[in-house]
Formats: C-alpha cells, sequence, structure tokens
C-alpha cells in the first residue's frame, strides 16, 4: 500500500517536474514549491536529532552540561548568533561568525596545504622522471607512460600559465601578457578545452541517466497501473 | 532704558553714551562745522579730548595773526591778533620793517606776478573782511591778495620800503630773496620810474644785493612791457613782500639782473615784447601813465595798490581773462573726444576671447565723492568706502558660456538620454511572459528525440547496445581490493550525495554494496549530508534484500549525519566516536563491529561515494592526510571524473580505485553477476536495466552536437568565404 | 585593519587550530578538536536557524497575502509536516527514509533529468554563438567521451574506447590537475588572509 501510495506521489510529482517541458505552470510551481519545504523539514529535523538537541541542548538539562565549558562557551556563540538580528546584539553577533569563518580558513589552509597542494605538486614533479617503480627489482621504463606524464605535466603548468593575466601596457598597444606567457597560455587552452569536454560529456551523462531513471520510472508505474 | 546702536560694531549701548563701550567709536556723528562758526561740541573722550586739543592749537595758531591754521583752509576770517599776541618772529620783521622804513620811502607793492611766485601771504581775517561784496566772483587768490595788501597797509610801519615781511602760515621768515630789492628800474604799477639820477646797481638800503646780472652802471633799459603806453619793466623788480617805494620817489638803485635790462632800447623793446606777457603790458599801459603824469596818479595808482593800485589792476580789461575768471572762458578751446576722431577697432575673435569678464558698475545711491559720512569716526568726511551693505550688492560677474566641440556620436547620445529622461514610457522593460513560456520547436526537437532514445529500448525491449567488456584499471583496482579486505573489520561508507545525484550514483553504490554483503564485511555509513543517512539506508535497504543473511547479522553500522562539512570531517578523523555523536542515544559504536575501533585505523578502508569533486577533496584533506594509511577508494560521477582522476593518477595516490559513473557502475555489476545466458549484469544494481536507454539517448546526444557543429562550421565557412569574395 | 574583538576571534580561533595541523602537542590536539567539534555544533545551530528564517518569510507572505503566498502554503505545510515527522520517528526511521525517496528524490532527480535537455541545447547554441577552434575541440573532446563511454549499437569499437580513455586519463588529468593547483592556491590565498585579519568577511 505504502508502496502503491508512493508510486503514485513519485509519479505526480516527477509529471509535475517534467510538464515544465511544455512551460512555466501551476504543477511545476507547486511541486517546487514541496520540494523546498520538504528538504528544508528534512534538513531542520536531522540538525536538530541529530546535533542540537544530543549534544547542546540536551546537555543543558542536566547539571553536569552546565559545568562544561565548551557547552557554555557554545551557548554563548549560539546567543550571539541568535541575537544577531536583534538591534542590542547586533554589535557582538559578529563573533560567532568570527569563529566559524577563522575555523573554517584555517582548516581550508591546512587541508589544501596537506592534501591537495602537496600532493599534486609531488606527482607533478615525479612525472619527469623517466623511470616508474614496478614491482621487479629495476624500475621500469615504458617510453609511452613517459610520454603520458610529460604531456600530464605540461598540461598543468600551461592550465596555470592560462590563468595568468596580468599584462603589461604599452605605448600605443592593448595590454598583453608576457611574450614568454603567451605560448604557454595557448597550449594551456588547448588542455582547459578537452578537460571541459570531459566534463561536459560526464555532466549530460550522468543528467541522462537521472532522465532515464525518471522516465523508466514513470513506465513502470504506468504499466503497473495498466496492468 | 533706551538702547543706541553702534554704527561700527552694531552693539547696544545706553542712550546717555557719547563713545561705544565696545569699540570706542563715536555714538552719534559730528557734525561738520559751517564755515565761520565756532569749532565743534568738545570732546567727551580722551581719545577724542587728545584729538581735539591739537585742533585747538592748529585753530590757535590762526587766531594771533599768524597765518595757518584751520582757519586758513575753511576760509574763515582770520581774527587780528592783539598785541599781546603777536609772536616774537612777527615783532621781529616788524622792527626790521620800521628800521628800514626810516630809511627808504615805502615801495610799492610788487607785481602780481611776483606776488604768485612767492608763497601767499597771510592775510588777516579782517583784512580779508574787508573785501567788498562785489569780488566774490573774484578768484581766491585774488581775494588773498587784496585783503593782505589792506592789512599790511594798516600794519606797515613809517616807511619802511619793502613793508613788512610776513612770513606763510606762521612758519619762518620767508627767505631773503623775497627781501631782496629788485634790479633797477623795475617799477610796480603806480610806481614812478627811477630817475636817471639814481643810480643803477645801488642798492637799497638794507637790501642785499640781487643775485645774477652785471652790473651796470647804466640806469637799466626800459622794457616795452605788455601794458598800455609802454612801461620799463625790469624782471628783476623788487620781490613781493616788499613794500613799493613812495610814488614819485626815485627807487634805490637796484642791480641790473638780466640782460633784457642791457643794451639798445631797441633790444630792450623786442626782448620786452617777446617776454613780456600782454596782460602785464595792459596793467603797465594802465599805470604808466600815472607814473608819468606825476604824483596824482601815482598817487592814486599808489593808493590803488593798497587799495587803488590794486583796483586799477583788477579792473576789467587790464588782466587777462583767464586771470580773473573764476570758471573757464566760455569760448575756450573744447578739446574734441578723441575717440570721435579715432576709429574704433576691431577686435579680431582671440583677442575678444582674452578680454576680461567686465562686471556691471555698482551703482550706488550717490557717488563716493559727493556722498558725505554720517557715522562713525569718519562722519563728515567724504569720499568714504561705502558700507559692506552696499558692496554686498556687487553682482558676480556674468557666467561666460564655453562653446563646447560636439561630435556627431555625442550629440546622438545626450538626445537619447535627453528623450529618456523626458518620456517616462521609455524606462519602462517590457516584461517578458512567464506563464506560458513556449520553447523553440528545434529544442522541442531534441527533447523529442531524447525521449523517444529513452523510451524505445525499453517499451520495444531491444538489447541492441553490447554490454562493456573491458574494465578500467582503477574499478578492477577497487573490486580487487574489496576482495581482500578482512571481513572482521568494518569498511567506513561515506553516502556523500544528494537526492539529484541518486540515479547515478546508487547504480556504483549498489554495486559495491553487492559485493561488501556478498562477502559480509560490515558497513559502517556516514554522511556530511542531512539527507546522505536517509540515502544510506535505502541503498543498504536494497542491498540487504538481496543478501537477508547479511541483515540479520547487523552487519550494518549507521553512524548517522556528520555535521560541520571540512570542520566535521577534521574533528571525526581526529576522533571518530566524539564527532559522531557516541556519546548520544546511537548504538552503532556499541556493536562488536565498532567497539574496537578507537581512530580511522580500525576501519578497513575508506569508500566515498560522491557526485561532487569538493567533497570527495575534503574527504582527501581533511581525513586521508591525517590517516594515510587506511585506503581510501570512491564510487564518482561521470561528472566529477577530470578533477577526481589527477588524485589517483600519481605515483602515490590519494585513491586508490575508483568507479565512474553509470558505466563504471554497470561494468562492476557485470563483474559481481553476469548472465551468459541474457547477459544481464549484476542482480541489484539498476545500471543493466538502464543500460540500453543510456546508450541510445548519448548517441542521439552525439547525433545532436554533430548536426550542430557541421551547422556552425557550415555558416562560418560561407561567411568566411563570402568575407573573401568581397575582399 | 579595523580592529574588532570579532577580528581577534577569527585571528586566535584560525591560528589556534591551523599550527595544531603542524606541530602534534597533546594540549595542543585537544584543544583544536574542541574547536572543531564546537565549531561543528555551531555550524549546526546556524543551518537550522537559516531553516527558520526561511518559514518566517513564507509565513509573513502569507498572512500579507502577496502574490504567490498560495505556494507558500505548500512550503510551509510540508515543511512543518516533515519537521515533526522526522523529529518523531527519527531521521533513520523508515517514515524519514520513505519521505526522503518518495517524495524528495523523484523531485530532485527529475529536476537533474532536465538538466540533460538543457546541456544539450546549449552546446548546439554555444558552437553556433562562438565558433572558435577551441569550441569545436571541447565539443569533439564531448564526442570522443561520450562515444568509447556508451556502447555502439550492434558493433563495439575498441579504438574508441581506447581513446576515450586515453583522453580522459592525460590530458584531461594535466588540465584537472592544474585547476586543481589553481583552486588549491586560491582557497590558500584566501584562507590566510582571512587568519591574517585582512579579509573580514563576518563584519557587516
Amino acid at each position: 500500500m505504502t508502496d502503491l501510495a508512493g508510486a503514485a506521489l513519485g509519479f505526480f510529482l516527477t509529471v509535475s517536474i517534467l510538464s515544465y517541458l511544455i512551460g512555466d505552470n501551476l504543477l511545476f510551481r507547486v511541486a517546487v514549491h514541496l520540494l523546498i519545504g520538504v528538504s528544508a523539514g528534512y534538513i531542520a529535523a536531522v540538525a536538530w536529532n541529530s546535533v542540537v538537541w544530543p549534544e547542546f541542548l540536551g546537555r543543558l538539562v542536566s547539571l553536569s552540561g552546565w559545568l562544561d565549558p565548551g557547552v557554555l562557551f557554545l551557548l554563548l556563540l549560539t546567543v550571539l548568533l541568535i541575537g544577531r538580528s536583534t538591534p542590542r546584539l547586533s554589535i557582538l553577533g559578529g563573533i560567532p561568525m568570527a569563529f566559524l569563518v577563522g575555523l573554517g580558513a584555517a582548516v581550508v589552509v591546512g587541508g589544501a596545504l596537506t592534501g591537495t597542494l602537496v600532493p599534486q605538486l609531488a606527482a607533478s614533479a615525479a612525472s619527469l622522471a623517466p623511470f616508474q617503480s614496478s614491482p621487479g627489482p629495476a624500475p621500469a621504463f615504458d617510453p609511452w607512460t613517459s610520454l603520458d606524464r610529460i604531456i600530464i605535466l605540461v598540461g598543468a603548468v600551461s592550465t596555470l600559465a592560462y590563468f595568468h593575466f596580468g599584462a603589461s601596457r604599452r605605448a600605443g598597444q592593448p595590454p598583453q601578457r608576457p611574450a614568454w606567457v603567451r605560448p604557454w597560455a595557448w597550449v594551456g587552452e588547448i588542455f582547459l578545452s578537452i578537460t571541459f569536454g570531459v566534463l561536459y560529456a560526464g555532466a549530460l551523462a550522468a543528467t541522462l541517466t537521472a532522465l532515464i531513471e525518471r522516465l523508466l520510472y514513470l513506465k513502470d508505474v504506468l504499466l503497473r497501473f495498466l496492468s | 532704558m533706551p538702547e543706541l546702536r553702534c554704527p561700527m560694531c552694531g552693539k547696544p549701548n545706553a542712550e546717555t553714551d557719547e563713545v561705544c563701550a565696545f569699540c570706542q567709536a563715536r555714538l552719534r556723528p559730528l557734525t561738520a562745522a559751517p564755515s565761520g562758526s565756532e569749532p565743534p561740541i568738545s570732546p567727551s573722550s580722551p581719545a577724542e579730548e587728545e584729538a581735539s586739543d591739537w585742533l585747538v592749537r592748529l585753530r590757535a595758531q590762526g587766531t594771533a595773526g599768524e597765518p595757518g591754521g584751520t582757519r586758513d583752509l575753511s576760509g574763515e576770517a582770520e581774527p587780528l591778533p592783539g598785541p599781546d599776541e603777536v609772536p616774537n618772529w612777527l615783532a621781529r620783521i616788524r622792527a626790521r620793517g620800521g628800521e628800514e622804513g626810516e630809511a627808504t620811502p615805502p615801495a610799492a607793492p610788487p607785481p602780481s606776478s611776483e606776488i604768485s611766485q612767492a608763497s601767499p601771504p597771510e592775510i588777516p581775517s579782517e583784512a580779508r573782511a574787508e573785501q567788498q561784496p562785489g569780488e566774490t566772483a573774484e578768484p581766491e587768490w585774488l581775494k588773498r591778495l587784496r585783503v593782505r595788501r589792506t592789512y599790511e597797509q594798516e600794519q606797515e610801519p613809517e616807511g619802511s620800503p619793502f613793508g613788512t615781511p610776513t612770513s606763510a602760515r606762521g612758519e619762518e621768515l620767508p627767505p631773503d630773496w623775497l627781501h631782496v630789492p629788485r634790479e633797477e628800474g623795475w617799477r610796480a604799477p603806480g610806481l614812478a620810474t627811477p630817475s636817471e639820477g639814481q643810480t643803477a646797481g645801488q642798492p637799497a638800503p638794507g637790501e642785499a644785493e640781487a643775485p645774477s646780472g652785471p652790473t651796470d652802471e647804466t640806469p637799466p633799459a626800459r622794457v616795452q612791457g605788455p601794458f598800455p603806453g609802454g612801461d620799463s619793466f625790469s624782471p628783476s623788480a623788487p620781490a613781493m613782500g616788499e613794500s613799493a617805494q613812495a610814488a614819485g620817489q626815485a627807487g634805490p638803485k637796484l642791480p641790473r639782473l638780466s640782460p633784457f635790462t642791457q643794451g639798445s632800447e631797441e633790444l630792450a623793446a623786442e626782448a620786452a615784447e617777446a617776454e613780456i606777457p600782454e596782460w602785464l603790458a595792459r596793467v603797465r599801459e594802465v599805470t604808466e601813465p600815472a607814473a608819468q603824469g606825476g604824483q596824482p596818479q601815482g598817487g592814486q595808482e599808489e593808493e590803488g595798490l593798497a587799495g587803488p593800485g590794486l583796483d586799477e589792476l583788477l579792473a576789467p580789461g587790464v588782466l587777462p581773462e583767464w586771470l580773473t575768471a573764476t570758471q573757464p572762458p566760455a569760448n575756450a578751446p573744447q578739446i574734441e573726444s578723441e575717440t570721435e576722431e579715432i576709429e574704433h577697432a576691431v577686435l579680431p575673435p582671440w583677442l575678444q576671447a582674452l578680454r576680461p569678464i567686465e562686471g556691471r558698475a555698482v551703482k550706488s545711491e550717490g557717488s563716493e565723492e559727493e556722498r558725505v559720512e554720517t557715522a562713525g569716526p569718519l562722519s563728515g568726511l567724504k569720499g568714504v568706502l561705502p558700507p559692506i551693505s552696499v558692496l554686498e550688492k556687487v553682482p558676480h560677474p556674468p557666467v561666460q558660456r564655453e562653446q563646447l566641440e560636439v561630435n556627431p556620436a555625442h550629440a546622438a547620445q545626450a538626445e537619447l538620454l535627453q528623450r529618456v529622461v523626458i518620456n517616462p514610457e521609455s524606462r519602462e522593460v517590457k516584461r517578458t511572459e512567464r506563464a506560458g513560456r513556449r520553447f523553440h520547436s528545434w529544442t522541442l526537437g531534441v527533447w523529442a528525440l531524447l525521449l523517444v532514445a529513452i523510451l524505445a529500448p525499453g517499451i520495444t525491449q531491444t538489447h541492441v547496445f553490447a554490454r562493456p567488456t573491458t574494465v578500467s584499471v582503477e574499478t578492477l583496482k577497487l573490486r580487487t581490493a574489496i576482495n581482500a579486505l578482512p571481513v572482521d573489520r568494518p569498511i567506513l561508507m561515506a553516502f556523500e550525495f544528494d537526492p539529484a545525484d541518486a540515479a547515478e550514483l546508487e547504480a556504483g553504490a549498489l554495486a559495491v554494496v553487492d559485493q561488501l554483503m556478498g562477502r559480509g564485511i560490515p558497513i559502517a555509513s556516514l554522511s556530511t549530508r542531512p539527507t546522505g543517512p536517509a540515502m544510506a539506508a535505502d541503498v543498504i535497504a536494497r542491498g540487504e534484500a538481496a543478501h537477508p543473511d547479511y541483515a540479520s547479522a547487523g552487519k550494518y553500522l549507521p553512524l548517522g549525519y556528520l555535521p560541520g562539512d571540512a570542520v566535521g570531517l577534521r574533528a571525526f578523523a581526529s576522533d571518530p566516536r566524539q564527532a559522531s555523536g557516541a556519546t548520544s542515544s546511537s548504538s552503532a559504536w556499541d556493536s562488536p563491529f565498532l567497539k574496537p575501533v578507537t581512530s580511522l585505523e580500525g576501519f578497513s578502508s575508506i569508500i566515498i561515494v560522491v557526485a561532487q569533486p569538493q567533497l570527495f577533496q575534503a574527504w582527501i584533506e581533511q581525513v586521508h592526510t591525517l590517516h594515510p594509511g587506511v585506503p581510501v577508494f570512491a564510487v564518482i560521477s561521470a561528472a566529477a571524473e577530470p578533477l577526481v582522476r589527477p588524485y589517483y593518477e600519481s605515483d602515490t595516490p590519494s585513491v586508490e580505485g575508483l568507479v565512474v559513473g553509470l558505466a563504471g557502475a554497470e561494468t562492476y555489476a557485470c563483474m559481481n553477476s553476469a548472465n551468459s545466458a541474457t547477459g544481464q549484469c549484476g542482480s541489484i544494481s539498476p545500471a543493466d536495466s538502464w543500460w540500453d536507454a543510456f546508450g541510445a539517448s548519448a548517441l542521439t546526444a552525439v547525433l545532436v552536437l554533430g548536426v550542430g557543429a557541421l551547422g556552425s562550421a557550415g555558416i562560418a565557412l560561407v561567411k568566411h568565404l563570402g568575407e573573401k569574395k568581397r575582399d | 585593519m579595523k580592529f574588532h574583538v570579532s577580528v581577534v576571534v577569527a585571528i586566535g580561533t584560525g591560528l589556534l587550530t591551523l599550527v595544531a595541523y603542524f606541530v602534534p602537542l597533546a594540549p595542543l590536539q585537544a584543544m583544536r578538536a574542541a574547536l572543531l567539534q564546537i565549531g561543528a555544533i555551531l555550524a549546526t545551530v546556524a543551518l537550522l536557524l537559516g531553516a527558520g528564517n526561511l518559514l518566517s518569510v513564507h509565513a509573513r507572505k502569507i498572512r500579507d497575502g502577496k502574490p504567490g503566498h498560495l505556494y507558500s502554503i505548500f512550503l510551509v505545510i510540508s515543511m512543518l509536516s516533515v519537521f515533526i515527522m522526522v523529529t518523531v520517528f527519527g531521521p533513520q526511521s523508515p517514515y524519514s527514509v520513505w519521505i526522503v525517496t518518495q517524495v524528495q528524490q523523484p523531485l530532485e532527480v527529475a529536476l537533474t533529468g532536465l538538466l540533460s535537455g538543457v546541456l544539450l541545447i546549449a552546446g548546439v547554441r554555444v558552437m553556433f554563438r562562438r565558433p572558435h577552434w577551441s569550441t569545436y575541440l571541447f565539443f569533439l573532446a564531448a564526442v570522443i567521451v561520450l562515444l568509447g563511454t556508451a556502447p555502439l549499437p550492434f558493433v563495439a569499437i575498441p579504438f574508441l574506447q581506447g581513446f576515450r580513455n586515453w583522453l580522459a586519463q592525460v590530458p584531461a588529468v594535466g588540465g584537472g590537475r592544474g585547476l586543481l593547483l589553481g583552486i588549491a592556491l586560491g582557497a590558500t590565498a584566501t584562507g590566510l588572509r582571512v587568519l591574517l585579519g585582512l579579509d573580514q568577511p563576518y563584519q557587516r
């Protein structure tokens, strides 16, 4: 029963969304507003059930929670965050946001340095090595692999050069990139075109999969209702 | 108490005050004293007292018969000084004059020329008062001369030949040259000419010798003067102030002073005609007959000088009109305006542009010259600057418009702007109709093609698209690694995708979960997305549906929602129990599979099911860097492949295996289970059921893009060829 | 730099967390863990406040009768009902899962499916509006990847799949690595600017 109700509901909602093909209409708008309401309600409920009540407000019910400095500090920040919309406390409303921003900035900086910059630079530098590690005693040398590595390295460097937009002004001429950057930027444009082409194909494939899933779902429900 | 406003500073003062208490200015103006009236009101303030003291002294100087003082300026008649008020210098002059008068008869008064050359004498007020009313039209200097003569005649002692010398304005005695008898031969009108017995060159007694001019024993030649009757004029006439010799008496022998008196009479006559002005000649003509005639006339003339002589001089027709006229002659030649004769120049434009901006003249109530100040310390004076209120009325000079060079483009833009500003309708932006928006025909065709391509294989039940036969290296690595995992250690599976990406990722996640459940490996699910736990529960439920014994073993360990995104991941990597709410009511951590797990090292591996590359990056940066020993695998969307694969393509990869998109899910499902009879792969993954639709839709997309590329390339080529032809 | 308590809080918190990345001192690590925990919970509180704000906006819209308030009624009703249900039964209860899988998922997946046609139509339009060599190279790569990903009917062209794999594994990885490096450098620079107080996005 629930399965049938769910199927019917899913059918109705899918048709409502796909009705946009014929233009913006009432069904589509209702479906979108329903989506927003359901998403927001579910997110709020999960946030309350999984985090806010058990980790914060629920601990204030007991005395031990009031003795925890972390909880008290969290309570202070929460009050300031809520008071951000009031005239009196709006002056101090930046403190909890500053706390979050500072924390997030440190996490991002530390993670970018250790998780992306260093490993990717190391991988790019390793591309210059003609020999690769192999399970055997001697390092393996594969010219095609080496060529691929060099192409990857050239692609990485030229992509970075493409995003160099510093230009010098000269009398009587429009601003131009430095002469040594221009060929690298042209090569970078090639690599970027290929990369974004692959990205576009992947996005197209993913969305096609979603469309396929919905259309086949509609077909199955229709067939079920018809049979 | 009524107040009186100070005319200078504007502050209030008592009505009885004379001077402002703030700026010391007079509160009541000083009225200008009329001629002959008493001096103004004595000042009440010390400053005023000091100011009035000098005024009084100045006036007092004139009252003692001394020339000078303010009375001279105001034209007041100076009172004659009394006998007790005669200053010492005057007494000395008189005394000297008295001594000279004993020796010489009083000399006739010098002619008016000499009178004009010397400083004007101070005429006593009484003598001045004797001026007859008929003489008001006479020039001022003449009036003074007449009065002075009168005074001198009265004050003159017995027979001073030169009279009492007077000094001008109470200053020092006139210089000696004023007393020096002039050259012999000069006789004032009315005076007898020197007789031949008179020795030329002999100075009068008491007189110094006249400078210059060689002396000559011959009597001075008589120079023909301008006056009728000729005359014998000698420029070396005695100076003004010298008393005239008595009529008829031979004057002292005066030294010759100039060549005019030398030589023949003809020469002298010629020189006289050239040098002597006409009016002087006329004066001589008037006086000479009297002098030649003897006493009576001379006496009459003599009398007229002090009185009668001057009268004859002042008789009409004697002196030239310009000398006696107070106003310029009527028939005086008028100087014509030069502008009438000179043509106005035409200024070139560049010169006109340089001309200063001419402001309008300030029209004051009265000319500044005529305006008499009535307030303040400057009251009574003329020519005072007008008050500020008048000055403030000065208008600003007119602003000159500059000529702007406007080109047609600027004019068009300005006109457009003006039209927009003036016409409100032009500002309205037409709103596009939102309701009932229709797609273009070709877009509807694309949609139709897609729909047909997706639905046709399912409707026709055709399987024309081959299943993948080759497995990618990264997918194989994941499968191999899972096959090597221990079954007693749980695996952490992160469901980092939203319901929108569920279609593609659930296919891959189901394929991986199928293998894990098939091996009986415990799965601990976690998600930083709020809907992640629900997605994980759905996937696990569908997998458990295919593996019932797995469900009963309780090997699914949901760790729930991890808040904070990257911050929460870092906290989880540091202390997974605390970060995932181990103190909460969740019983997952109490499971025997998770009890020994105190850190992430307790998990055998981490499998991240993610659609967005940023979330994958966060897991690598925050979790893998802290625990590099825990292998990481990923089930990713095809759209995230270019940004995730660099983490794989490395000598020390951060991720060791990948399942990419629907193709990877189908491949993985085929590796899990493949039905050789039907050719279908997988048991729970829906990838196989979507494979034909996916192939058809992908081909349709390729077809649409190809047609578009060909069309655009063709159009561009045609344009290019057309431009080439034109060139 | 405007001096404010917020700046001190941001810099102090950030520096303390960043130092703990590189200095493995136990007290420092403990303090960092506490800060991270507090930050995660505070972020969830902010999420909750955002949901409350959304509810209040639409409730005001309904109260004032503004245009479109009928749709807001659907939003408010669905939001409140889901919140109550999930709070009562729990996020991982079958009812909650049902809401996600039977209501939210169909809607979101359908919207994602609409994107496929939009992407295709947009690609065709780009080719006509910008006929540049890079545009054609872009779509050539996309076509090759699509043809290599999706199977061909009746035939299988190995060269195509191999070329597709090479394209995704070599040139695309080169470009992707450059993009990742650039993103990481930008994120590092932005984070350091915040930690040094040069940027204060938390100030009004």
